[in-house]
């Protein structure tokens, strides 16, 4: 049994079908990466298995329990943990603080989630910044700290919106290697990722959607030769070439 | 000596001198006038104590709160005309209906976002102020319409009915009422549903992918700043003897508390007794000195004084203040202030 299970999942918005049957299953112990041209429906897909939109139609199972159109909180108590696309910092607090509301779902002790949230920013190499605002960072420390944050709700499941969008390329191998530290721990990890180069290293497999429909799964070898993702990605013209 | 503490010597031994200082001012103090305008300053900054659950922490601005201070003021004042209730055990009935009333209203509200959220509490307020000043009587119970009420007098000071000669009793209890509001938020913002209130206001949908069920702890966020609103609500009642709709219930009253917040510094535990303590006098003189020539005159200066605000302290007033603080405290003791490590 997979651990994350999407069964013919759609989520329409008025006429348009955002979302369009989509079917995904991922492994425990995976990285499990999700790509598509700009529009695709990728993120849309993500907010409904994090919650924050409930499917039109479909199911998604989590450890074979039915979680379609929980609520984002429950869904977070479920060890489901989640990043943003563009990072929600609380900007006025400091990056502990940040780091402490994630580590609070694990404890009401606030000595006892500042401990657990200081490990973690020292984990992600935000150890020397927790008395910053948030507000203060650069891109790289907020997107770091969107991660840490939610890791500090010590997920088995992590859903990574492009993660490693805006950063510079040694950046993003800095990333890499933290999703791969993260899958180590024995998280399973499912992302969105525009950066070709390292969401094929990093994904043990490959769903590519269009249009909201999957247009194929496979290892990233499969994919990256696939001639309906070139398509999909360069447009007919060089689907020939 | 080890660092730091010369410091922290210094940092105690101001702060006990400032709650002497306070706790003693009606020795010094005996003109009524004066006792009057500092009762009103701690009145005022513990409605805004109040409001600052919702309109600091929980990021939404409510501009609506003079109805709950208006619920507890009629509350406590009608039980206490019509059955005799003391005004002690009256609050408390105010307060549960005003965080009822509350916590109804935050249910549907507080799903808006901005301005909208802020439209519909002032709608309320403005409905609740129409409606009383439109009912002389309900059953037994005389409201009075917009003459509003008058609280029969007690002889002497009677503390069972909360009534007093002079003004120095009403003092202390306003005061201790400011200190526990603090207490209250201090504590609140340091365990879980502090930070979970302060974190969905800020950013609901990160609050919520982080488990923090975001609406349920502004309701409840909502219903106690209410409940704490109409204990003042009361208190205000006992203190004039005498009330109506349009003072108690009025918009005016709704945007003084979150102009001292707003001044103050939204969402800090002494953001509202700051903002008090520079807006009570500016509002109190103004009425004094110029209610005759230009009545309402205090609103266009707080609005000044607001501009100003935003455009160099967004933030509000605290944090200069308490760099100020600092700046002293290191002048004092010649030492550095410690950072934790």
């Amino acid at each position: 049994m997979a651990l994350l299970e999407i069964n013919n999942v759609s989520k329409h918005f008025g006429g348009l079908k955002a979302v369009d049957q989509v079917s995904i299953k991922i492994e425990k112990g995976q990285i499990y990466g999700l790509i598509g041209p700009n529009g695709a429906g990728k993120t849309t897909l993500f907010n409904c298995v994090a919650g924050a939109f409930a499917p039109t139609m479909g199911t998604i199972t989590y450890n074979g329990e039915d979680i379609t159109g929980w609520k984002p909180w429950n869904i977070c108590r479920k060890r489901i943990a989640r990043t943003f696309q563009i990072v929600k910092p609380f900007q006025k607090k400091t990056v502990l603080y940040n780091a402490v509301v994630g580590a609070f779902i694990r404890t009401a002790n606030r000595s006892e989630a500042e401990d657990r949230a200081m490990e973690v920013l020292k984990k992600f190499n935000l150890g020397d910044k927790w008395d910053k605002l948030a507000g203060n960072l650069t891109i790289a420390d907020r997107k770091r700290l969107e991660i840490a944050r939610a890791m500090a709700t010590e997920p088995e499941m992590f859903l990574m919106d492009e993660s490693m969008a805006g950063l510079r390329p040694n950046e993003v191998d800095e990333t890499l290697d933290e999703i791969r530290k993260i899958r180590d721990s024995g998280v399973t990890i499912f992302m969105i990722e525009h950066i070709m180069r390292a969401i094929m290293t990093v994904s043990d497999r490959i769903t590519v959607i269009q249009f909201g429909k999957k247009i194929m799964d496979g290892t990233p070898q499969e994919v990256s030769k696939d001639e309906r993702v070139i398509k999909a990605y360069l447009g007919e013209s060089y689907g020939a070439a | 000596m080890n660092s730091g503490s010369k410091r922290k010597t210094i940092d105690t031994i101001l702060k006990i001198a400032l709650a002497v200082l306070v706790f003693t001012l009606p020795v010094w103090i005996t003109s009524p006038t004066y006792l009057q305008i500092l009762i009103m300053l701690f009145l005022f900054a513990y409605l805004t104590t109040c409001w600052n659950l919702v309109g600091g922490f929980a990021g939404v601005l409510p501009l609506g709160h003079s109805a709950y201070v208006g619920i507890g003021a009629y509350t406590s004042t009608v039980l206490w005309i019509t059955w005799g209730i003391s005004p002690w055990i009256g609050m408390w009935a105010g307060a549960v209906i005003a965080a009822i009333v509350g916590i109804f209203i935050g249910i549907p509200t507080l799903k808006l976002r901005g301005a909208y959220f802020a439209l519909s509490t002032m709608a309320f307020g403005e409905g609740l102020r129409v409606l009383t000043e439109n009912i002389m009587q309900v059953g037994s119970c005389v409201i009075n319409g917009p003459r509003g009420i008058c609280i029969p007098l007690v002889p002497g000071n009677n503390l069972a009915l909360y009534q007093f000669v002079n003004k120095v009793p009403y003092y202390y209890i306003i005061l201790i009422m400011l200190c526990i509001a603090v207490f209250i938020t201090w504590y609140i913002s340091r365990i879980r549903p502090g930070y979970y209130l302060a974190a969905g206001g800020e950013e609901p949908e990160a609050a919520q992918a982080l488990g923090v069920n975001v609406a349920k702890y502004k309701v409840w966020a909502m219903g106690l700043s209410c409940f704490m609103t109409a204990l003042g609500g009361t208190f205000l009642a006992q203190l004039t003897l005498y009330f109506y709709p349009k003072q108690i219930l009025g918009l005016d009253f709704s945007f003084e508390l979150a102009f001292i917040a707003l001044i103050g510094g939204r969402g800090t535990i002494a953001g509202p007794v700051i903002g008090a303590l520079l807006l009570r006098p500016v509002s109190e003189f103004t009425r004094i000195y110029l209610s005759s020539v230009l009545p309402g005159l205090h609103l266009v200066i707080f609005g000044l004084i607001l501009i100003l605000v935003m455009l160099y302290q967004p933030r509000g007033l605290v944090e200069p203040l308490s760099r100020f603080y600092d700046w002293v405290l290191d002048r004092l003791s010649g030492e550095k202030k410690e950072v934790k490590a």
